[in-house]
């Protein structure tokens, strides 16, 4: 029975398994210890998040005003891609959380897009169905007055370091206990789990289940347990970032930007303070100083600005649970960050986890059922990334054509291949058990639209579209412009959060 | 395939002719196709109010007649639900759509579901939609502000609509025969020709708004009524015409000793119909039921009272040779959940739809009738479980047991629908009456198991979020600007006067 649990790793993914752990198990008096070296920085990477983080924000009783602040939080309504496309009109698209708003014309925008995949001249851009695509335009908030109460998701942006700082003073509240230690040995049992691991000096550390957070080195599920590891390099050419802030401008964003560049692309993630900014690349095709170089001058930034270097490893271990360990964040495995997934993995990885050894009476029964889990979680997440660079248009590097050159999978071969000739893609992706869990329906359109990724795309050649086509476009716009109406600046409802 | 129309003659001179012959202009151009209406005499009881929807005004736009305009001069009053009262223990709407509902509807389904279930959770029906919360603060059905639209109806003037409509058909190439009588013949084939529909012109369709008096369609060889559940059948009509009263914005329904009454109004008139039984009341005792009703409610001057024969009917075959029964003529209904106009428009539309169809004549008007008497058999359907789940047990009328296995085929399926505790949509006839319709009137009439209730575990949590539905529609209403005091609440009391009755009793 899991009564002793040892988090390796004082990061963003190591102190919420903890909090988390802590508050959902606060009365079965179990020892939960967090061993965080002060030799290892944190990544940091993963600032922007889903919606998802806000049912684990939920479970712990924490409201945003209290933590949001603390952490230089921003909202974030979703992602605008920038430059992915070539295509006229294309050029750049977002892609919005859910909005019961924007689910109100969901019927228009699926049945505007499915004529025009069959080569109809309809409207083909997801933004003008949006109503979130419209906050993000005006660099408003995803909070709505109290005459306008829709349910939507939003997410968040936030400083990861200073998270993790706010989720260690609550894991201590919790009863956490709190070791400074590097780790230098693991000892395993005669049944090859892990039954403690050793500080350099030589502190041992007892436990029942073993929590890895230790980032990209994976100690315990990679190195310990030798675990597989499953790299996405095949397909996802990024393995390096390079990262720098900038001033806030006098409006806040709602969203992230990721604008494509020569070589992979720049993200741009508002703070209520700055800007992080980061341009993941592949080595390959631009090195470092390169790199650095093109990030500055798409930022506007003198030559020479300090910047940092991130060596990023994509891909996953074949378990995310394996003996008496279970791998979170980085050490779990990573999809590159285009899509802000990395700690939707780590709260619905630990979310699980918790369930899985409840369920079996704090034992290890239900271990094949969560790594089949995260598997499928791996499984749509790659895709759907990988779509992105399928679908993308650029002609003007190198780079882009590799990205796109690859073979794409059965699932996503299929999919295309039924988008292409005008059929719907809701087919596929049932029959093909894609998980629509964190990237709907209407998100995998967003990307094949927003992008342009048509079959035909010379609008002299498009038929005209059916009388009976029940789109109203302007009642749309009208509908979308009037609904913006009601949600206030971003920075004023940031400033309306402060205590 | 069915023939291009060259000729149309449309029997009747009234709105419903006159709103035919404006759906075939649009679709048909001057100069291929004659449009004649062809006047008779005509015994139908004439309305004073008529009830419309929103199709109506998209007609009158495309002949370009502003909506304001066209809103003015009918005395319009906007129609956003149908009110029962009296018929269970509270009063309950059946709203016109609104589409801010939509995102409630899913909760309404699930309590009822559960409550079918002999769970024992709270219901109001009304707190789920949002034409409620207008009528009840009284606000303007429409705001600037709030993007989300009600497909409401209006209750207009009837005279004045009937000239707005002469004067459109005039200007738009539609000849207006005015005649005393005119004659027919039937062809070996069933159709239809006559003299008196123009200048000897076999017309190729004839369509027959005599309304009640179904003047070309009771005559053709394969007239017969389809015969229809009889549920509480009410055979009398007594019409009140009242002047200087309140306005409101729903169609009332009201229980009564012997039968019900329909309220309707404009701006300047309020029209009381009490259909009923001659088998459970006088009529002299209905017209005292009905004044006393009327002087209870602080109502006004009544204008006029007249008494009809009144029956439901519906032709089995609306369209026979070539020869179109509509509106009236092809079908009535006595609760006004849906008018006979919106019937008729339907039918016009399904009719122009129907020539462009490749496939054998008879197979299109086959499908033609099908289609059109579903949508009365719907609309009679949704009338008669109202009659038959209401839950008064105050007279006669109300307590006679009914033979519920001589329910429609529709009334019979959607009360198993519900008893099964299965959603509703797998009927519905969209066009006509939604889904969320049949939500109201089943628990509006609280039709619920009474008896071995028990909790919900999660009934806290289910009350929570009909409180946020609620916080929600609160929310929603503030974008809205009150209304004129005049609407949705009575006059001050004015003395009842002029209430002999004129006996029209001639239908």
């Amino acid at each position: 029975m899991y009564k002793n649990i040892v988090v390796l790793g004082g990061g963003t993914a190591g102190w919420m398994s903890a909090v988390y752990i802590a508050k959902k198990w606060a009365h079965k008096n179990f020892r939960i210890q967090v061993i965080e070296s002060d030799a290892i920085g944190t990544i940091g990477v993963g600032e922007g998040t889903v919606p998802s983080i806000a049912d684990f924000f939920d479970a712990l009783g924490i409201p945003e005003h209290e933590w949001m602040p603390k952490c230089n939080a921003t909202y974030k309504n979703g992602i605008r891609f920038k430059q992915w496309s070539s295509v006229d009109g294309h050029e750049d698209y977002f892609h919005p959380f859910y909005s019961e708003l924007d689910a109100f014309h969901k019927q228009a925008l699926l049945t505007s897009i499915a004529l025009r995949t069959q080569g109809f001249n309809t409207y083909a851009h997801p933004d003008v169905f949006s109503v979130v695509s419209k906050l993000d335009q005006e660099d408003k908030s995803p909070i709505s007055s109290e005459n306008y109460l829709f349910k939507s998701a939003y997410a968040y942006h936030f400083d990861a370091g200073l998270l993790a700082d706010f989720l260690k003073s609550k894991a201590i509240e919790l009863g956490v206990e709190h070791t400074v230690a590097t780790i230098s040995d693991v000892k395993l049992d005669n049944t090859g789990a892990i039954a403690s691991i050793i500080s350099n000096d030589g502190t041992e550390f007892l436990g029942d289940l073993f929590i890895d957070c230790s980032g990209f080195k994976s100690m315990l599920l990679g190195r310990a347990l030798g675990v597989e590891y499953i790299s996405f390099n095949d397909t996802l050419l990024n393995d390096a970032a390079v990262t720098v802030a900038t001033e806030m401008d006098s409006s806040i964003p709602s969203a992230t930007y990721s604008t494509a560049l020569s070589s992979g692309w720049a993200w741009q993630i508002p703070l209520t303070h700055r800007y992080g900014n980061g341009y993941v690349y592949s080595s390959k095709y631009i090195s470092p100083e390169q790199a650095t170089i093109e990030l500055l001058e798409h930022l506007n930034l003198p030559e020479g600005t300090p910047v940092n270097h991130v060596k990023m490893r994509v891909g996953r271990f074949a378990k995310g649970w394996e003996k008496n360990c279970a791998a979170l964040g980085l050490a779990q495995g990573f999809v590159e960050p285009l899509e802000a997934t990395a700690l939707h993995f780590v709260t619905q990885s630990v979310i699980d986890l918790v369930s899985a050894i409840e369920d079996a009476n704090y034992s290890d029964a239900n271990r094949d059922i969560y790594n089949k889990k995260l598997e499928a979680r791996f499984t749509s997440t790659r895709d759907y990334i990988e779509l992105h660079y399928l679908a993308n248009s650029r002609t003007d590097s190198k780079y882009w054509h590799a990205a796109r050159s690859f073979t794409p999978n059965r699932r996503l071969q299929r999919l295309i291949n039924a988008w292409q000739r005008g059929e719907n893609i809701a087919h596929v992706l049932n029959e093909e058990k894609v998980s629509l869990q964190l990237f709907s329906l209407e998100a995998w359109v967003y990307l094949l639209a927003g992008k342009g990724f048509y079959s035909t795309t010379n609008e002299r050649t498009l038929k005209v579209a059916p009388d009976n086509v029940n789109v109203n476009i302007e009642r749309i716009k009208q509908f979308v412009n009037i609904s913006a109406t009601h949600f206030k600046s971003h920075k004023l409802s940031l400033e309306n959060l402060k205590p | 395939m069915l023939p291009i129309p060259e000729n149309i003659a449309i029997v009747g001179l009234n709105i419903e002719s006159l709103i035919t012959a404006l759906i075939l202009r649009k679709a048909y151009h001057r100069d291929f196709v004659n449009i004649r209406i062809v006047n008779i005499a005509n015994p139908t009881p004439h309305s004073n109010i008529s009830l419309v929807d929103k199709q109506l005004n998209q007609l009158l736009t495309h002949y370009e007649v502003p909506e304001a305009q066209y809103l003015k001069t009918l005395k319009a009053v906007p129609i956003i639900a149908t009110e029962f009262d009296e018929w269970s223990n509270t009063e309950f709407i059946i709203p016109k759509k609104h589409e801010a509902d939509i995102f409630f509807h899913p909760l309404l389904q699930e309590i009822s579901s559960l409550k079918r279930q002999h769970f024992d959770l709270r219901l109001d029906t009304n707190d789920f939609f949002f034409s409620h919360y207008l009528s009840a603060k009284k606000l303007q059905i429409t705001s600037e502000s709030f993007p989300f639209a009600i497909e409401n109806g209006y209750q207009v003037d009837s005279n004045a609509l009937h000239e707005l409509l002469v004067e459109i058909a005039e200007n738009n190439h539609i000849q207006i025969d005015r005649k005393d009588t005119f004659d027919f013949r039937l062809d070996t084939s069933g159709n239809i020709f006559s003299e008196d529909f123009g200048d000897g012109n076999d017309n190729e369709y004839i369509f027959d708004c005599s309304g009640f008096s179904q003047i070309l369609t009771s005559k053709l060889p394969g007239y017969c009524q389809k015969q229809l559940p009889k549920i509480r059948q009410n055979n009398r009509c007594l019409s009140a015409t009242l002047t200087n009263t309140h306005q409101d914005r729903k169609i009332t329904c009201v229980a009564m000793k012997a039968g019900f009454l329909t309220i309707c109004n404009t701006e300047q008139i309020t029209e009381i119909q009490y259909f009923y039984s001659s088998q459970y009341t006088s009529d002299e005792d209905a017209k005292t039921e009905l004044l006393d009703y009327i002087q209870n409610k602080k109502h006004t001057n009544v204008a006029s009272l007249n008494l009809y024969s009144s029956g439901q009917h519906l032709v089995a075959a609306p369209w026979q040779g070539n020869c179109v029964a509509l509106g009236l003529t092809a079908g009535f209904n006595q609760l006004p959940v849906v008018s006979s106009i919106e019937h008729l428009m339907l039918s016009v539309t399904d009719f122009v739809d129907s020539i462009q169809i490749d496939a054998n004549e008879d197979e299109i008007k086959a499908a033609f009738n099908a289609r059109v008497t579903k949508r009365y058999e719907y609309c009679r359907a949704f009338g008669d479980l109202s009659l038959l789940l209401q839950s008064k047990l105050d007279f006669p009328y109300w307590l006679i047991p009914q033979d519920n296995t001589l329910l429609s085929e529709v009334s019979g399926a959607m009360l198993a629908l519900w008893r099964k505790g299965e959603d509703l949509n797998a009927l519905s006839v969209a066009d006509i009456i939604g889904e969320q319709a049949w939500y109201a009137l089943f628990c509006g009439l609280d039709h619920f198991p009474q008896s071995n209730l028990q909790k919900h575990v999660n009934e806290n949590a289910i009350e929570k979020e009909v409180y946020e539905m609620k916080r929600r529609f609160e929310g929603y209403s503030n974008n809205f600007t009150p209304i004129n005091d005049s609407f949705d609440k009575p006059a001050d009391q004015k003395t009842i006067e002029n209430s002999a009755v004129s006996e029209e009793d001639n239908v």
